[in-house]
Formats: C-alpha cells, sequence, structure tokens
C-alpha cells in the first residue's frame, strides 16, 4: 500500500512537471471557460439553466471523451516503450497497484482541470444565487465518469506501447461508451431496453439527471463497477509481461 | 523445462479467462441489483424535483400503464419559448415519476415537431384517430383508450406583454406543473367519469359545430379531463337526468335566445336539490327564463352592461362592453387555489350580478367600471358611479351547488382561453362537485437570474478566455523554470 501511494505521489509529479499536461490544462481552461462565457449568454444569465448548458454541451462531452486519453496515454505505454515497466515490476510491488496508482494519479488530475473552473462560479456567486447542490452534484457526476474514462485510458496505456495509439484507442473505447446514449432510439418509451440503454448512458445521467440535481446512486454503482473492472483487466493485461 | 514452462502458461491463461469471466459476472449481478434498486435525491436548492412518499404512493396505485407523449413545436418568440420551458419542467418531472415504477408510469415521449415531422406523423397515426395534427404544445396522457391532455396555460400562470401593458416582460408568474400533472393521473386513470349536459335546442351555440359561434372548445376541454359531454334539450325533456354531475345552461348565442319556461325551471331545481352541478351564462340582453330560480338562491341581474375605458391605439382611451375580472375572492374552493396576482379575465358583453348574503361574489371587474344602461354606444354620464361589478357568483343549495356566470361569451371558441379558461373549468369543477384538475396553488419559479451588465460581462469575459488561461500557462512556466534551476 505504502509502495502503491509512493508510486502515485511520483506519478502525479511527473504529470505536473511534464509539459503536456501544463498544456492540456491551458486549453482546457482556454476552451471550457469561453465555452461557460457563451453558454451564460445563451442562457441569459440563468445560473440554473447555466450549469447544464455549460455541462451537458458537445463541448464539455468532447473535453469530458478527448482529455483522459490525453492525460493517460503516457502511463504505461511510455514506460512499456522505454523498458522501464519492467525495472518497476522486479522491485516488488504488484500489477494492480502499479495499475491503480497510475490510475490515481491520471484522475487527481482530471480532477483538478474541473476545479481550476470554479473561480468562475465563484464569480457567478458573488452577483447571483448558485444552485450549489446542482453544481456540487455535476461536478460528483462529471468526477465519476470522469474515472470510468481515465481507467480506459490506463486499459489502452496498458495494451500498447506508443502513447499515440494509447490515446486513440482510449478515445475509441470512450467514444464507445458515449454513443451508448443513442441506442434509446431504437426503443420506445415503457421499453425495458431503454431503460437499460438510459442506466449505461453517461449522456442520461449527466444531461437529465446530475445537472439537475438529481443524484442516483445507480451512477455511482455502473461508473465504479466499470471502473474497476477496468482496472482489474489492465492488471491483467500487465500480468501477461510475467507469463 | 520448455514444456513446463508451457504448461504452467496454459495453466495461467486459464486462470486468467476464468478471473476476467468472474469479474464481468460479478459487474452484471451488481448492476442488475443496482437497475432494480434506484435511491435517488434532489440536490436542488428548489426541490423541483424532490419525489415525496404521495407521489410515490400516486405512481405506484396507477392501475395499469399510463403513457404519454409530448409533441413539442419549439417557436421562436418569446411566449412560445417559456410556454416551452415550462412543459419541458414538466416532462422532467414526469421522468422522475416514472422512475418510481417505469410499468405504471411511461417516460414521455418527446416530439420535436418541426424537427421531426416524420416520428409524429407515426406517433398519430399510433394513437390516431385521437391525436390531431394540431395538438401540439401539450401533453397528452393515455390510459385504457382515454385520453387527458395538459397545455402550458393549465401548469402556470403567465405574464405577456399585451395591449394594457405593452412593454412588461414575459415571465412565468406561478409554476404549478407538479401539481397539475399529478391529478392529471390522477383524473386520466379515474373510473368514474363526470357526466355534464350543455343545454341545446333553444339559441344556443351548437356543441359540435366547425363554426366560430360554437362550444366545441369547450366540449373538447372537459372530455379530455374525463367527462362525458352531451346536449340535452331542456325545452323537450324538462328534467334532468339523474346521473348528471353538472348542467351547464349557455343562455344566449345566434339570434334571439329563447326563455326557458317555468317547467324548466322546476327541472333544474330538482337537478340542484339531488345535489347536481349548474352553471349558468347569462345573455346579453333580455331574460333567459331563469331569474326567478337565481332570485331564489340570492343572485339577481342589473339591467345593462358592464362598461369601462381601455387604451387602444397610440394612448386613446375609449369605453368598451367589457368586463375584466381583476379581483377573485381568495376564500371560496373555486377562486382560493387560483393566482390571485395579475388575474385578468376579460368577458365581453358582460353583465352585471347582484349576490345576497348567502351566495359568494367570485369574481369583480375593477373599480373603474361603471353600468351602461345605454346599448348602443357605451360612453359613461356622470350619474353611471364607477365600482366594481361582480362577474360571477356561486352558493350552494342543500347538496348541490349553482354558479352565475354574467356573460355567455367566455365559452365561445374566441375567448375560450387565458384566465378565463382557468376560472370557468374551476367554475365547472366546483359545481359537478368533482376535482375534475385541481389547479393547485403552485410556486413562483426561484430566479438564479444575473444581470449581464456590460461591465460584468466584460470581466467575465476578461477572466474566462485570458485570466484562466494564463494562470495556467504561468505555473506551467514557473514548473519548467525551477526544474531547469534544479538540474
Amino acid at each position: 500500500m505504502k509502495r502503491a501511494y509512493f508510486l502515485f505521489r511520483k506519478e502525479l509529479t511527473s504529470i505536473f512537471v511534464s509539459p503536456v499536461a501544463w498544456i492540456i490544462m491551458v486549453l482546457f481552461t482556454l476552451v471550457m471557460g469561453a465555452n461557460l462565457y457563451l453558454s451564460m449568454i445563451a442562457v441569459s444569465g440563468d445560473l440554473k439553466q447555466l450549469v447544464a448548458a455549460g455541462y451537458g454541451g458537445l463541448v464539455s462531452w468532447f473535453m469530458l471523451l478527448v482529455i483522459p486519453p490525453l492525460i493517460t496515454m503516457k502511463s504505461l505505454a511510455d514506460e512499456n516503450r522505454q523498458g522501464a515497466l519492467e525495472v518497476l515490476m522486479v522491485t516488488g510491488i504488484s500489477d494492480a497497484s502499479v495499475v491503480a496508482a497510475k490510475w490515481a494519479a491520471a484522475w487527481t488530475f482530471y480532477v483538478i482541470l474541473w476545479c481550476c473552473l470554479l473561480p468562475l462560479w465563484g464569480i457567478l456567486g458573488m452577483v447571483g444565487v448558485l444552485d450549489t447542490g446542482v453544481l456540487f452534484v455535476t461536478h460528483l457526476g462529471l468526477f465519476v465518469v470522469g474515472a470510468a474514462y481515465c481507467a480506459n485510458g490506463i486499459l489502452a496505456s496498458a495494451l500498447t506501447s506508443h502513447p499515440l495509439a494509447s490515446a486513440g484507442l482510449a478515445f475509441m473505447f470512450n467514444v464507445g461508451l458515449f454513443m451508448i446514449h443513442w441506442l434509446r432510439f431504437f426503443f420506445r418509451p415503457g421499453d425495458l431496453e431503454l431503460l437499460w440503454v438510459e442506466y449505461l448512458s453517461a449522456v442520461h445521467h449527466i444531461g437529465d439527471e446530475l445537472t439537475q440535481g438529481i443524484l442516483d446512486i445507480r451512477v455511482f454503482v455502473w461508473w465504479g463497477s466499470f471502473t474497476l473492472l477496468t482496472l482489474f483487466l489492465s492488471a491483467r493485461v500487465l500480468e501477461r509481461r510475467r507469463w | 523445462m520448455t514444456s513446463e514452462l508451457t504448461q504452467r502458461r496454459k495453466k495461467a491463461r486459464k486462470h486468467v479467462v476464468a478471473q476476467i469471466l468472474l469479474a464481468c459476472w460479478c459487474l452484471y449481478v451488481v448492476n442488475v441489483w443496482a437497475f432494480h434498486t434506484s435511491v435517488r435525491s434532489d440536490w436542488s436548492s428548489d426541490g423541483a424535483l424532490t419525489v415525496t412518499e404521495q407521489d410515490k404512493e400516486l405512481v405506484r396505485s396507477l392501475p395499469g400503464s399510463v403513457e404519454v407523449v409530448v409533441p413539442l413545436n419549439f417557436g421562436p418568440s418569446v411566449e412560445d419559448q417559456l410556454r416551452t420551458r415550462v412543459l419541458l419542467k414538466a416532462i422532467r418531472w414526469l421522468e422522475e415519476l416514472s422512475a418510481i415504477a417505469p410499468n405504471r408510469l411511461q417516460r414521455p415521449l418527446t416530439i420535436a415537431v418541426n424537427r421531426e415531422g416524420d416520428k409524429w406523423e407515426i406517433e398519430r397515426q399510433e394513437y390516431s384517430p385521437v391525436l390531431e395534427v394540431g395538438d401540439v404544445d401539450q401533453i397528452h396522457f393515455f390510459h385504457d383508450g382515454r385520453r387527458l391532455s395538459l397545455s402550458a396555460e393549465e401548469l402556470a400562470d403567465f405574464k405577456f406583454p399585451n395591449v394594457l401593458e405593452p412593454e412588461s416582460a414575459a415571465e412565468i408568474l406561478v409554476d404549478r406543473s407538479r401539481e397539475v400533472v399529478e391529478a392529471a393521473l390522477r383524473q386520466v386513470v379515474k373510473k368514474d367519469w363526470t357526466r355534464v349536459l350543455v343545454s341545446q335546442g333553444r339559441g344556443e351555440p351548437p356543441l359540435d359545430s366547425r363554426q366560430r359561434n360554437s362550444l366545441r372548445l369547450l366540449k373538447k376541454d372537459l372530455e379530455i379531463r374525463g367527462s362525458i359531454v352531451d346536449p340535452i334539450r331542456l325545452s323537450i325533456e324538462e328534467s334532468v337526468p339523474k346521473e348528471c354531475d353538472l348542467l351547464i345552461i349557455v343562455a344566449g348565442g345566434e339570434g334571439a335566445f329563447v326563455p326557458f319556461r317555468s317547467s324548466v325551471e322546476r327541472g333544474i331545481e330538482r337537478q340542484l336539490e339531488a345535489g347536481g352541478g349548474v352553471v349558468i351564462l347569462l345573455p346579453p340582453v333580455g331574460v333567459c327564463g331563469l331569474e326567478g330560480l337565481m332570485a331564489r338562491h340570492g343572485i339577481s341581474v342589473e339591467a345593462g352592461l358592464i362598461a369601462e375605458n381601455f387604451p387602444v391605439k397610440q394612448g386613446v382611451v375609449r369605453p368598451q362592453f367589457l368586463g375584466v375580472g381583476r379581483h377573485l375572492d381568495p376564500s371560496h374552493p373555486i377562486t382560493a387555489p387560483l393566482n390571485q396576482e395579475n388575474f385578468t379575465a376579460g368577458f365581453s358583453t358582460a353583465r352585471s350580478l347582484l349576490v345576497e348574503k348567502e351566495t359568494t361574489g367570485l369574481l369583480y371587474t375593477g373599480p373603474g367600471a361603471w353600468l351602461e344602461r345605454d346599448l348602443g354606444a357605451p360612453r359613461r354620464d356622470l350619474a353611471e358611479i364607477p365600482s366594481p361589478k361582480v362577474l360571477a357568483a356561486a352558493t350552494e343549495v342543500g347538496e348541490g351547488k349553482l354558479v352565475v356566470i354574467s356573460s355567455y361569451s367566455a365559452v365561445l371558441p374566441d375567448f375560450w382561453k387565458g384566465d378565463v379558461r382557468r376560472f370557468l373549468l374551476a367554475c365547472f369543477d366546483w359545481a359537478s362537485g368533482e376535482n375534475i384538475l385541481p389547479p393547485g396553488s403552485g410556486r413562483e419559479p426561484i430566479s438564479h437570474q444575473i444581470e449581464l451588465t456590460a461591465a460584468f460581462r466584460n470581466s467575465f469575459f476578461w477572466t474566462s478566455f485570458l485570466v484562466l488561461p494564463i494562470s495556467a500557462l504561468a505555473g506551467g512556466l514557473l514548473v519548467a523554470g525551477l526544474r531547469r534551476r534544479g538540474a
């Protein structure tokens, strides 16, 4: 556990000293800041609608799908390419700890990225009445869904030894999860299949529930269990080297 | 040695495959359990989507499945946008209710008519011939062959710029979507339909005609609320059938209205004594033959028509034969749930009622109205002193209920809208003794609106476009500098 914690700290530090991370942060704050500003104009300053417009729109989804692969692309793929992974493995740290530490570091950076937008909400809160409950729940949902997307990135990174290929693969995984939402057009209200599609759909969770202030425990169960499964698969992929 | 390694690898592979299958099975089991175990909570400050125990009880007690179809037109005007917002809010509430028991209340099927015209046609065929092309911007509930429809005006009170206040902003005054949606659910599954009879054959506007001077919108509105609406020829039948919950007498129409005979009056009296409801809508001139009955129950009609000064073009004020109900009795069951502020119900060619102690005046004009006895052209003489006039009155006759409305014109298609329609529906509800559609008190929406002044927009623009990205860039440069120094 201690080794995993040290590895997590090392990973987080390596993220923050990497120029890629800062470029991602600059781009993220620029694009999301612009998105929030334009959304605010579009909803004529209605702060409750702004949460849904700002975090449920296409720009946010693009960020949600693209950012985790960019953060995680180097996690295992780069180390694998440089041969550093073998060195790490012989230190006695388990595969699961390596995967967990790298995922936790990537996810922490992802959370920090979204928290970078909080000053903007602070400014809005100074001039109007913010629905803090809705904002809190929305962020919670973004973090939970982001956890699964980061786990996809770790799995993709474990499967390849090229960071760009890893990013591409992770992006495909994420888009696949994102596209589940559009299966709903095949079903009618009342169909059980439609309820399952909604259960699995991140767009439904964020757009229809979390940005409206509704917190459903099922969001945590689905995305939490999916994250665990993906991390488990990543650990098994790493374990392949030992055979 | 090599074969032993191969054996081990094979064994390991089998183990890994078994582990992965087991993990997938665990994921499946956990999620199937979670799928059927929904624990939801509303974190919004207004609690608009908070589901109470009563809500859960209501949805779980629905017999069979209720389907909901909402064709939306997404009109571009400010009025349309406000209506759409209210309808979307009601849809969201229905979705929340549907999450309680999806097999009892289906998720609403929303169709953007102006974008998905084909889908709208397919759905119309599915529910044909019940849904008409024009049934857009309404929430349609279907259960067991019955249909109930709600428009945005029933879900909320709006304030739109009008002739009197052309500069005022469009806004939602009171949002009742929760209460009205729940009432509609109760109504659509109700087994006992309200039986409504409308008098015909003495010059009243026809019930089913397509012409302008008809009662078709009134009939449609009552039917989609779970009522059976039939005509009754009082001049022939002279008595009201026992199963009638509500008798509506529209005493006016094209040409001369033939007053009722005393035998009809006795029949109506028996309907009241039997606990039925009677609503009388008065003709603009002459008598309807029921003056004696009304007088016995404390309601009499003054001679003349209500007139009031109204602004017309370019600030010119002109007297018109129009009684605008602005003040409601705050305590009567009909009017208490209605929005008391900004209530504006216009009645064309309205009579003025006089009410006695036992009777309640439901709706009053403003203080500027007067009783004009010269029916040629309204013009206030010095003798005609303006004062609030009674436009509607109600009284209980034993178990029965009597409501008198001062103008029949309100039920014609051109006037059947807005506050007038809501007020009359509330009167019908009360008189029939059925809770057809309780309007509910509703709530004023909590505003999270901020004023987008030029200064604020500028500061927010620079913060979002420059300050945050530059801060991130500065952080990156600082880290790079520190690393270089450390190296």
